[in-house]
This record gives C-alpha cells, sequence and structure tokens, in this order.
C-alpha cells in the first residue's frame, strides 16, 4: 500500500464530504473522519492511476483547455437547435473514421468526449487507433478531420 | 427590493430561459430527426447545456452557499457523463450493426431509417468511411 496516495485520497475525500454534509458538530465530522478512512482504504489505488509524470503540468492545461471547450458546447448547441428547429433540416448524418496519434486512454477518453459535445459529432466507438464519429452533416465532419481538437488533447497530454 | 436582487433575479429567469429553450430545441430535434444516431446528437447535447444552463440560474439564485457548490458538482458530473452515455449508447447501436440514415440526393427517404438493404445509396455496408476520400488526415 502506498502510504502517499492513501494519505492524499483521505484528505481529497474528508474534504468532499465536508463540503457535502455541511454539518460541522462532532458526530457528523466524526463519523466523515471514520468513513473517509475506510473509502480511502479501499480506493487509494483507484484515482493515481495512468497520469504517469508531470501530473500537475497535465492538470493545469486541462483546466485552461476547460473555456475553449464550453464554449464549444455553447456552439454545437447553437448548432443543434437550428438544425431541428429549420423547416429544411439541414442535416446529411455520415460516418467517418481518422487514426488518431494519442496512446493513454485518457487522453483518448478526453478526445472522445469533446468530440461528442463539440458541434454535430457523436463518437461512436475507437478500435485500436481509429475512431468511428457519427457527424450529422458534412461541415462539421471536415472540421474534425483537420485534427485541431486531437492536437489540442495532445498538448494537453504531452503527446505532441 | 434592493438593486443587487433585482439584477440576482434578471440573471436566474434570464439563464432558466435559455436552458429551457435549448432543452426544448432538443426535445423537437429528438422527435423530428430521422434516425437513432441523428437523435442522439439532439438529447445528447442540447441537454448538457440545457441542464447546466438551468442549475447555474440556481446557483446564481442561491447565492455562495453549500448547496450552490454542491450543485457546481452536479454540472461537472452532468458534463463528463453526458457524453458517456451518449457514447455507450451510439456504440450499443453501432455493435448490434444498426445503419446510419443517409440522405438521398435532395430526397428524404423516411422510411429507410435503420433499414440496411436499401440500394439507393451503394454504401450501405461502406458507411464507416467517406465517400469522398476515405480516412483523411
Amino acid at each position: 500500500m502506498n502510504i502517499k496516495h492513501f494519505i492524499t485520497t483521505y484528505i481529497i475525500v474528508l474534504a468532499f464530504w465536508l463540503l457535502l454534509s455541511a454539518h460541522f458538530d462532532r458526530f457528523h465530522v466524526g463519523a466523515g473522519i471514520a468513513c473517509s478512512g475506510v473509502v480511502a482504504y479501499a480506493s487509494h489505488d483507484l484515482l493515481f492511476t495512468g497520469t504517469g509524470n508531470h501530473g500537475l503540468t497535465k492538470t493545469l492545461r486541462f483546466i485552461a483547455y476547460l473555456p475553449w471547450l464550453i464554449y464549444q458546447i455553447v456552439l454545437a448547441n447553437i448548432d443543434v437547435a437550428k438544425r431541428a428547429l429549420s423547416p429544411r433540416m439541414p442535416i446529411d448524418p455520415q460516418v467517418v473514421t481518422f487514426k488518431t496519434m494519442l496512446k493513454s486512454d485518457v487522453a483518448r477518453t478526453a478526445l472522445a468526449n469533446s468530440i461528442t459535445l463539440t458541434p454535430g459529432t457523436v463518437t461512436i466507438d475507437i478500435v485500436d487507433d481509429v475512431f468511428y464519429v457519427h457527424a450529422i452533416a458534412k461541415e462539421p465532419a471536415d472540421d474534425l478531420l483537420g485534427g485541431a481538437m486531437e492536437r489540442r488533447i495532445a498538448h494537453i497530454f504531452m503527446e505532441d | 427590493m434592493s438593486d443587487t436582487t433585482t439584477i440576482t433575479n434578471v440573471l436566474t429567469v434570464m439563464f432558466l430561459l435559455i436552458g429551457a429553450f435549448f432543452m426544448l430545441a432538443g426535445t423537437i430535434g429528438f422527435v423530428r430527426f430521422p434516425d437513432f444516431y441523428s437523435r442522439m446528437h439532439a438529447t445528447g447535447k442540447c441537454d448538457t447545456l440545457g441542464e447546466g444552463l438551468m442549475l447555474v440560474a440556481l446557483i446564481i439564485y442561491g447565492g455562495a452557499t453549500f448547496v450552490s457548490v454542491k450543485i457546481l458538482f452536479l454540472i461537472i458530473f452532468i458534463l463528463l457523463a453526458n457524453p458517456t452515455s451518449t457514447h455507450a449508447i451510439a456504440k450499443a447501436a453501432y455493435d448490434v450493426g444498426l445503419e446510419p440514415w443517409r440522405k438521398l440526393d435532395d430526397e428524404v427517404v423516411w422510411l429507410n431509417a435503420g433499414n440496411g438493404d436499401t440500394d439507393n445509396t451503394g454504401n450501405t455496408s461502406e458507411g464507416r468511411t467517406r465517400e469522398d476520400g476515405g480516412e483523411v488526415r
């Protein structure tokens, strides 16, 4: 058992308990301290896997990525709302594939979820290195194949 | 009523209305879109932002309280869980062989949605690649 991971997990779990309970009397804090110990013991090896080195840099870069992602989500919603409400319903669905250069599971998951959240595209499957993406029209598919988002994700997880 | 509460109330109502609009648009898209996959677009995206905006409205209304922090965690959870579940459902449909609906030369063929043996496009079984050049990078 890695004692450093255990203590970090314990602190995070306890802070989360205090936040959610919002009661600071003896009973609730005591129960939190006891329960956090059990949970941290059971799950201390779950929180710190797959991040590898430079965990802090990756976390900071991911936080810096979020505003852009939220902007993309807003664009996606306006896009879908427009297509749904337009009388002509300008959709032309197609499935596109592309090969990814990302290696770690975390990076691939981040890319898959980002694709699903951004305009006009939903990730269907990842087989080996190949992403299968359903696009609702031609323009979103072309945007995706430009690879801008993949480069951003690669930058975050230091795989570029 | 003081000025700050007025501003808070106006912001709350604004966010609630915009969120409700996106939820409505997503639901209309869900009904109107021709096949399973395009419906995933409508529900997977609009629900994320619609719910997010409505929860932001509640945070603004509640102010800096513990409940607001809990709502913030809800938003983060929705941002993570919504695309993941969308992906899981879409992958399940793809794995059992549901063919995506294709637009056929400006003619909308509703009855062919999800039917793999149409002969109109000639590319139903090759639906995984694009017609115009394959796996472009």
